[in-house]
């Protein structure tokens, strides 16, 4: 294999994977409850980080 | 049992009605249709006629449960007449996605398993949960008041102008609530939901997928949140999605098969549009430019192109026009305005802006990540998280060379990136997949072909594969987990039907104690949103829109109270969430009769003189509000 083309699979797999991860930490807050509550803290402290670039205010 | 059979026998009807119409198109033995494709179109049409039939039934008065069990009968007829073939050769049709897939690798096996899993949890939840949120305020109230009243009046209440909108699955609603109740109503949107994935998968074929680019199709579809959650709330937006989907599928088809074609595209369009007018500049375009392209492709020396183009055009709108005409005679008999509600109805709810400019900025400059990951207030679910993780695989499409010109693939997909795009620019901080999820659709066979192509061809080491596999099977997962958890409430829904609040939004339980208080027509004022689980008399007895406006323009709370005794409202609720301000010392000292974390309610004692107004019977099942407006 190529170094290219290793490292373009290289970078989608990276792609591909990251997209479980955020939408897991986003809906993952341990505020949920449930199975979400037994996580530790720091997915907490993420998904407090995350969720501001991914909501807002409604003026409706 | 009862539940299922009625609206099995409803499903057999639509297809029945949907069999004639294809008929009376010309499109039934349209060249290189599968059968299945055909079953499902007829599914979709017919939903869209039978909806219509509705219009006139329930304007005259005779929307009442033999009238409509009758209809349904008569639909069901020509189904079983001359469609039995045909259904059964969609079984065949079925046959070798499934073999396909019993020789297909384990994983994949596995990955197929999860979403026929979702499939299962989606109908127990349709059968069992909500109705929830916008279901709560109009989307099943009103079915319930036609339901009630046997014909179709505008919503009473706070709603009443946005009765003019198409209505489609809300006519569905109400004829299954008149011919059985309520989670009948409900479970049509996962035949609907079923038939969205048929015409999606059709088009992924049409587009050059396999049988693997399919079922990763639907697989995308099926973990879009902005499209599953509205399968089991009781809301209507899958009807325009299936619609839609159709739509673009026979406008796909339009070269080979014909005018045919083009009638059954813009019938099907002109439902969708009905169901969802946000449709209307997500989809049209987006036709528009399936049909230019194509013909752009197909030789012919004369007319010239731009002539072709607007004659295909002109007729394809008179078809999509159509379907509007029985929402104009209804809004004409209800509204005196027939062209509502773009001419002269009250259409302020069209121009919605839903965040400030510097936040609408933030959301147009994230757009995909705000599609897929969003939590904004009034989203109401994501795109699935797959279709932007596969689409970057599209790169290794390239690895052949591509005739951009006849790429079906390409077509699609910018069909569906102009839709977005357009919504994008008049409408940016709308961010609900569930009023544009068409153009979003249009994007899926893209991945979808992507990711079989390069799962199919990988060499080893399968880092790919591998990570394909993991990204749809935790979107499986994801989508399922909430309904896995609710499978124990819903078995016990099932057994107790009666309980039927523990399963139920949070304004449930107070609503049915007001029901078990309140007299036979008393009047109600709702200060919310959420009036279905009051009793059908009640909701048709609430204040109408002016009493709304002239009880917030007094000027005191003591001249409020006076107001709601003259005009002889007997009880207050109060949704404590969203319109605490109007109980405000509106009667001072005085205990709500019932208060949760949500809703108060108070009994208003009447006042010395007789009411100005007061709501009667007309029928049995009709209320009517009597008195000085």
């Amino acid at each position: 294999m190529k170094p290219g083309e290793l490292g373009m699979k290289a970078a989608l797999v990276i792609w591909m994977l990251a997209n479980p991860t955020l939408y897991f930490l986003l809906a993952a807050s341990p505020e949920r409850g449930g199975l979400f509550g037994m996580l530790p803290l720091f997915v907490q402290q993420l998904h407090d980080w995350l969720i501001g670039f991914f909501t807002r205010a409604a003026v409706y | 049992m009862t539940t299922l059979a009625i609206v099995a026998l409803y499903c057999l009807s639509c297809y029945g009605a949907g069999i004639a119409t294809l008929r009376l198109c010309g499109a039934h033995g349209a060249p290189g249709q599968r059968a299945l494709a055909i079953a499902s179109t007829a599914f979709l049409l017919g939903q869209g006629v039978v909806a219509a039939a509705w219009i006139p039934l329930g304007l005259a008065g005779w929307f009442n449960p033999f009238a409509v069990g009758a209809v349904v009968l008569a639909c069901a007829v020509p189904a079983l007449l001359t469609g039995r073939a045909a259904l059964l050769q969609s079984w065949r049709d079925i046959q070798p996605a499934l073999r396909w897939l019993a020789g297909a690798d384990r994983p994949f096996q596995g990955v197929c398993a999860l979403l026929l899993a979702l499939w299962m949890l989606l109908l127990l939840d349709a059968a069992t949960r909500g109705p929830l949120g916008d279901a709560e305020a109009f989307y099943l109230a009103y079915p319930k008041v036609i339901a009630a009243a046997e014909r179709l009046i505008a919503m009473p209440g706070l709603y009443s102008p946005f009765s003019q909108i198409g209505l489609v699955g809300e006519m569905h609603f109400a004829a299954l609530i008149a011919l059985d109740g309520a989670a009948a109503a409900k479970l049509l949107v996962w035949p609907t939901a079923m038939a969205a994935g048929i015409e999606l998968a059709a088009i992924a074929a049409w587009a050059g997928a396999g049988w693997r680019g399919r079922w990763i199709a639907v697989a995308i579809l099926f973990t879009s949140t902005g499209f599953t959650n509205h399968v089991w709330d009781g809301k209507v937006d899958v009807f325009a999605a299936a619609f839609g989907l159709a739509a673009v599928r026979w406008i796909l088809a339009e070269r080979e098969a014909g005018a045919p074609a083009l009638r059954c595209g813009g019938l099907l369009a002109g439902f969708s549009t009905l169901a969802k007018i946000s449709y209307i500049p997500v989809l049209l375009p987006a036709l528009g430019l399936l049909l230019a392209w194509r013909e752009w492709n197909t030789p012919a020396a004369a007319p010239a192109l731009p002539t072709r183009v607007v004659r295909k055009g002109a007729a394809l709108a008179i078809w999509v026009a159509l379907p509007w005409l029985p929402n104009a005679l209804k809004n004409g008999a209800l509204f005196g305005t027939p062209l509502a509600p773009f001419i002269g109805g009250d259409g302020s709810w069209l121009n919605q802006v839903w965040f400030t400019p510097a936040d609408t900025l933030w959301i147009v400059m994230t757009y995909p990540l705000a599609l897929t990951f969003g939590r904004y207030p009034m989203q109401s679910g994501n795109v699935s998280f797959v279709l932007l993780a596969f689409l970057p695989l599209a790169f290794y499409l390239l690895r052949t060379p591509v005739d951009w010109r006849s790429s079906r693939l390409t077509l699609i997909a910018l069909a569906g990136l102009a839709g977005l795009l357009i919504w994008v620019a008049f409408r940016p901080s709308v961010i609900a997949p569930r009023y544009f999820f068409v153009a979003i659709a249009l994007l899926i066979p893209l991945a979808a072909r992507a990711a079989e192509v390069v799962y199919e061809r990988e060499e080893p080491p399968r880092w790919l594969r591998a990570s394909m596999l993991a990204t749809l099977a935790s979107a499986l997962v994801f989508v399922s987990f909430p309904l896995v958890l609710a499978v124990p409430r819903a078995m016990a829904a099932l057994q107790a039907p009666d309980t039927a609040c523990a399963h139920a939004g949070r304004y449930c339980a107070a609503l049915m104690r007001l029901n078990g208080i309140a007299a036979p027509g008393d009047r109600v004022y709702l200060a919310g949103y959420y009036g279905y689980w009051l009793r059908p008399d009640l909701l048709q007895c609430q204040a109408t829109p002016a009493e709304m406006r002239a009880f917030e323009a007094q000027a005191s709370a003591a001249a409020r109270a006076r107001y709601l005794r003259e005009r002889g409202f007997r009880h207050l609720i109060v949704d404590k969430t969203t319109h605490m301000r109007i109980a405000t010392g509106l009667f001072p000292g005085k205990t709500p009769a019932h208060e949760s974390a949500e809703l108060a309610f108070y009994d208003i004692d009447p006042g010395p003189a007789a009411p100005r107004t007061r709501c009667i019977p007309v029928r049995a099942g009709a209320w009517k509000i009597e008195g000085a407006q």
